[in-house]
């Protein structure tokens, strides 16, 4: 508990800091960002061996008379993405060092409030304290970008906050149709989520329910057709600012798919699956195919984002086990692999100041360990054995290939379009003629070298033990998983990790009917003879 | 005597006003401007102090005098407290004016008197004279830096209408008398309440409507708003957009039992004024003209919780601890934070009028503080959380949800959304436009910027911790 309020802490404390800092030198801000940071990130490690034990909670009364709780929950799914989230945190302020030269106090306080504001998402159990978080996330983001952005900051700034806005306008009213109905139901005022889970909703009521959420998170993550904001978002934002965009906030929107959409309307979401898959693999493609062309380097990362995030959304909607396990690696290996390759987009602007492919070409003899550290990161985007991104795509190809054998092959052919938009990164920068524009770049400093050396260990471990990662899921009963009791208890007692028992966290044990028959909890709770 | 005993508050600031009056032209220095202004928070607060005081467990019904003309509802007290503390806000952030200071903080002090009477009226007569109490200081507010040509014509033209609108709520009133045969609000709500209305008290009531819907800047009788915000001095702007707004409110929620005759006409008023107030802020590119159509569309958000009126919802509702009378209080004391907070700021700038959008380019970059004191405001205007708009706005829509009023909260939620692009360019031109031509400057002294930061402090608490104002709704 102490951990969690800590964690929210630092940052705050850190951005009040930053701010009143401004003032006295303009290093300072940067070194209390720096420090907020690596102390939330120790603090999040430390959380991720807490929760192995059972979720760690917080429940205190906030706005009684609208049944809002001060309520936070973190699992072994959150806790995994709040120590990305702390780890992606340092990169950012490391990678701002020499980046931001204006209103230097100001840019950290909006980053360690963002911060915030995503640590939030990934703690609140409490859904107006989920939405809270939600739009605490935005302000931030729609300042760094219109800020410090590039030439066509603003466009991109109002873009993205009016695109993300309108969703979370339908997400607040499906969550505040599900609070009217347990009220209608129950008679109790509450907008906790375990206890929102027991509300039964007519088939009716869930389609239109998960429409809304669906469209509140998948602009966020984004979703084909709610996307077109992130090519302009990402392309505009410093470097800080697309790190943090395509690690951290484009997971949100997954992660409230997975925990707020899909348990509240199991059959909504069953109804919208083929859609949404259809989707999904529609993106896989759309994005690859609309990232090859790209001009601008970030741009097409920036594409790429939504083609491997169809990857992330496939897995999930496929309904098990495997593809669920894919699902959480790809969020990971994406916000790495893809946060790397902002990274070096960022390191090349700042020394060229262009993002045009056409002004690149041949820079390896000038930068050549920036262009090592690229290979490895275009690779690791393509998913090559040994990083996690091949685990990640293979779990949810496995998954897919489960549920469809077909959607299994047309998946597996997105993999090989990632090769073509990935090498080609790297080939239009590192190699061939070597461009006469610019003589002499400095190659990476050891800052860089620290930050971007960090990502590929990380992507290495990942990809040689996947468990660093899964090994956190399936830990708790959790009911967030539309996944086949069976299926599940399985793959639990075959990772070695003895499915520990929460304590009894009031009406957590036994969300509703359809669903609930169907998870793991009820295996674990009552061992069914199959499961051992 | 113990009667009388409860008029000391309004003595206090009536006299005090006309003392300040007295006192302003012995000497044109410093000290004095200053003694002036801190003599004139006093009188507030103490007037404040014994209005709690000799309220303070006395039976609502126990009406005042002979006459009957105030109450001591506890409602009317807290809106009138509300109120001290706005005039006592603008005392402190307002810049002390060069000369005619005792005027200034005189008139201030009488804009006071009226409200509190009219937040405590109990009779026709008390709303009358409360109204047009702050209402003639109000004339004298808006055209205060007569030197310019502008505030005079705004003087003017407030002045004309307002008495225009005034005649309409005063004859209206003696076709109610004519009808009841009594000024006496809560007998004629006994009167009224369960029964077909006659044509002449309908009637009465209608141009009574039409009164209080001037005053509110009600779609369609709007019109002077954009024109008197735009011309008065800031704080001033900020005052008749939140306290003299929400004495009006105060002044007619004794008269609720109105919406089971007049409902469409508030129904209309409310839809009207959230869309055709966000609609008109589209095109504007003058800052205080903008706020003032968005005022427009605020006033339509309270009048959908005031439909939603203060019968306590049974069974599961949404929110049932709510009332329609308590959100827009709630809403009143959040939206006054706002809109003060945001004139305020809007009153630093060294050029007070015709300030554009482009105007406010750089400000952010100069004077980060107060560009983020705006930016809250703002925030709160566009009901986002985490600032005491948003929740405002849930009680106000989740009231009259519960009173099976559902197309006004959603026309309410589309009138936002458009509202959201306006809001939005203020913050992008604050933060995010290049400063290329601008020449306008700030000046602020230490004591407005941390007025204006408390009030931004204030705007976030009362947002994040919205049951600690409602839970001064059970005040007795």
């Amino acid at each position: 508990m102490t951990t969690l309020l800590a964690l929210l802490l630092i940052p705050l404390a850190g951005a009040a800091l930053a701010g009143l800092s401004g003032h006295v030198d303009r290093t300072f801000p940067r070194v209390i960002a720096l420090v907020a940071m690596v102390a939330g990130f120790v603090v999040s490690l430390a959380l991720l061996a807490q929760v192995a034990g059972a979720p760690v909670t917080v429940n205190r009364p906030w706005i009684p008379s609208f049944g809002v709780s001060f309520s936070l929950y973190v699992d072994g799914l959150s806790a995994i993405l709040i120590v990305l989230t702390g780890f992606i945190g340092i990169l950012a302020v490391l990678i701002s060092w020499n980046e931001i030269k204006e209103r230097v106090a100001a840019f950290h306080v909006w980053m360690l409030l963002l911060q915030t504001g995503i640590l939030l998402v990934f703690m609140a159990r409490d859904l107006m304290l989920f939405y809270f978080g939600w739009e605490l996330m935005l302000v931030p983001m729609f300042f760094l970008i219109g800020v410090w952005g590039h030439e066509d900051k603003l466009y991109s700034a109002i873009k993205f906050f009016l695109f993300t806005f309108v969703g979370s306008v339908f997400m607040l009213l499906a969550l505040l149709y599900v609070y009217y109905q347990h009220l209608l139901q129950t008679g109790v005022l509450t907008f906790d989520l375990a206890e929102l889970l027991k509300t039964r909703l007519t088939a009716t009521e869930q389609w239109w329910v998960f429409l809304g959420l669906f469209v509140g998170f998948a602009v966020k993550v984004p979703l084909f057709p709610f996307h077109t904001w992130l090519p302009d978002a990402h392309t505009q934002a410093p470097t800080a600012g697309s790190l943090i965009l395509a690690a951290l906030l484009l997971k949100t929107g997954v992660y409230g798919l997975m925990r707020i959409a899909m348990p509240l309307t199991p059959q909504g979401t069953e109804m919208f699956t083929p859609l949404v898959i259809g989707l999904a693999v529609f993106g896989i493609f759309y994005g690859a195919i609309a990232a090859f062309p790209q001009r601008d380097f970030k741009r097409l990362v920036a594409y790429s984002s939504i083609s491997h995030l169809g990857f992330v959304i496939l897995g999930l909607f496929v309904g098990n086990a495997s593809g669920y396990q894919g699902a959480v690696l790809q969020m990971v290996n994406h916000g790495l692999a893809t946060g790397a390759l902002f990274l070096v987009a960022g390191m090349l602007a700042e020394r060229t100041h262009t993002r045009s492919f056409e002004m690149f070409g041949g820079l390896w003899r000038q930068t050549p360990v920036m262009g090592a550290f690229l290979l490895f990161f275009a690779f690791a985007s393509l998913g090559i054995p040994g990083t996690g991104n091949f685990i990640g795509e293979l779990y949810v190809i496995g998954g897919a290939f489960t549920f469809n054998p077909w959607l299994g092959v047309v998946a597996a052919f997105g993999v090989l379009f990632a090769a073509i938009y990935s090498l080609r990164v790297f080939l239009a920068t590192m190699h061939g003629v070597e461009s006469t524009a610019f003589k002499r770049l400095a190659d990476t400093s050891t800052r860089e070298n620290l930050a971007l050396g960090s990502l590929a260990v990380a992507l290495v471990l990942i990809g040689f033990v996947p468990s660093v990662v899964t090994g956190h899921l399936f830990l708790q009963p959790d009911d967030t998983v539309p996944a086949k009791g069976r299926d599940r208890a399985t793959i639990a007692s075959k990772s070695g990790v003895a499915p520990a028992l929460p304590p009894a966290l009031p009406g957590h044990a036994v969300p509703n009917g359809a669903h609930g028959s169907e998870t793991s909890m009820n295996n674990q709770a009552h061992p069914a003879p199959e499961a051992r | 005597m113990e009667h009388y005993a409860r008029l000391i508050p309004d003595f206090i600031l009536s006299i005090g006003a006309t003392v300040i009056l007295l006192l302003g032209p012995l000497r044109d220095s410093k000290p004095l401007r200053d003694f002036l202004r801190w003599f004139a928070l006093i009188l507030l607060g103490a007037s404040a102090v014994t209005l709690v005081v000799v309220n303070r467990g006395v039976d609502s019904r126990d009406l005042l005098f002979a006459f009957d003309w105030l109450t001591s509802a506890p409602l009317g007290v807290l809106f009138s407290l509300v109120f001290i503390g706005c005039i006592a806000w603008t005392v402190l952030a307002g810049s002390v004016p060069e000369d005619n200071a005792g005027e200034w903080y005189s008139t201030l002090l009488f804009v006071a008197a009226g409200m509190v009477v009219l937040a405590r009226s109990a009779n026709l007569m008390a709303v009358f004279l409360g109204l047009e109490l702050f209402s003639i200081a109000l004339y004298i507010l808006i055209a205060f830096f007569y030197q310019r040509r502008a505030a005079l014509r705004a003087g003017a033209m407030y002045l004309v209408l307002a008495g225009f609108a005034s005649s309409f709520l005063l004859f209206g009133m003696a076709l109610v008398y004519a009808h009841y045969g009594t000024v006496d609000i809560g007998e004629i709500r006994t009167a009224a309440v369960g029964k077909p209305m006659p044509y002449v008290a309908a009637i009465g009531f209608g141009l009574f409507l039409v009164g209080v819907a001037f005053k509110l800047a009600v779609v369609p009788f709007h019109m002077w708003t954009p024109e008197v915000y735009e011309a008065s001095p800031g704080v001033v702007t900020g005052l008749i957009a939140s306290a003299s707004k929400g004495a009006m409110l105060a002044a007619f929620i004794p008269f609720l039992f109105l919406r089971a005759t007049h409902w469409q006409i508030l129904w209309v008023f409310a839809a009207l004024s959230m869309i055709g107030g966000n609609l008109l802020g589209l095109r504007e590119f003058r800052v205080k003209r903008i706020l003032a159509y968005s005022s427009i569309a605020h006033i339509g958000y309270v009048l959908t919780g005031y439909l939603a009126g203060d019968a306590v919802s049974v069974g599961a509702r949404f929110l049932p601890g709510i009332t329609g009378v308590s959100a827009v209080f709630f809403y009143v004391v959040a939206y006054a934070l706002a809109i003060l907070g945001a004139f305020g700021v809007l009153s630093l700038l060294d050029r007070e009028n015709d300030v554009t959008l482009r105007d406010l380019r750089g400000i952010g970059r100069r004077s980060p503080l107060l560009a983020f004191c705006m930016l809250v405001f703002v925030w709160s205007l566009a009901s986002l959380p985490p600032t005491a708009g948003f929740f405002g706005k849930i009680y106000l829509f989740a009231a009259a949800v519960n009173q099976g009023y559902l197309w006004l909260p959603l026309l309410g939620l589309v009138g936002s959304a458009i509202g959201i692009y306006y809001y939005l360019r203020i913050i992008v031109h604050l933060f995010m436009m290049p400063s290329d031509a601008s020449d306008i400057k700030v000046k602020s002294t230490l004591l407005q910027e941390w007025v204006l930061l408390a009030t931004a402090v204030a705007t976030i608490v009362a947002g994040t911790f919205p049951e600690t104002v409602l839970s001064l709704m059970a005040w007795r």
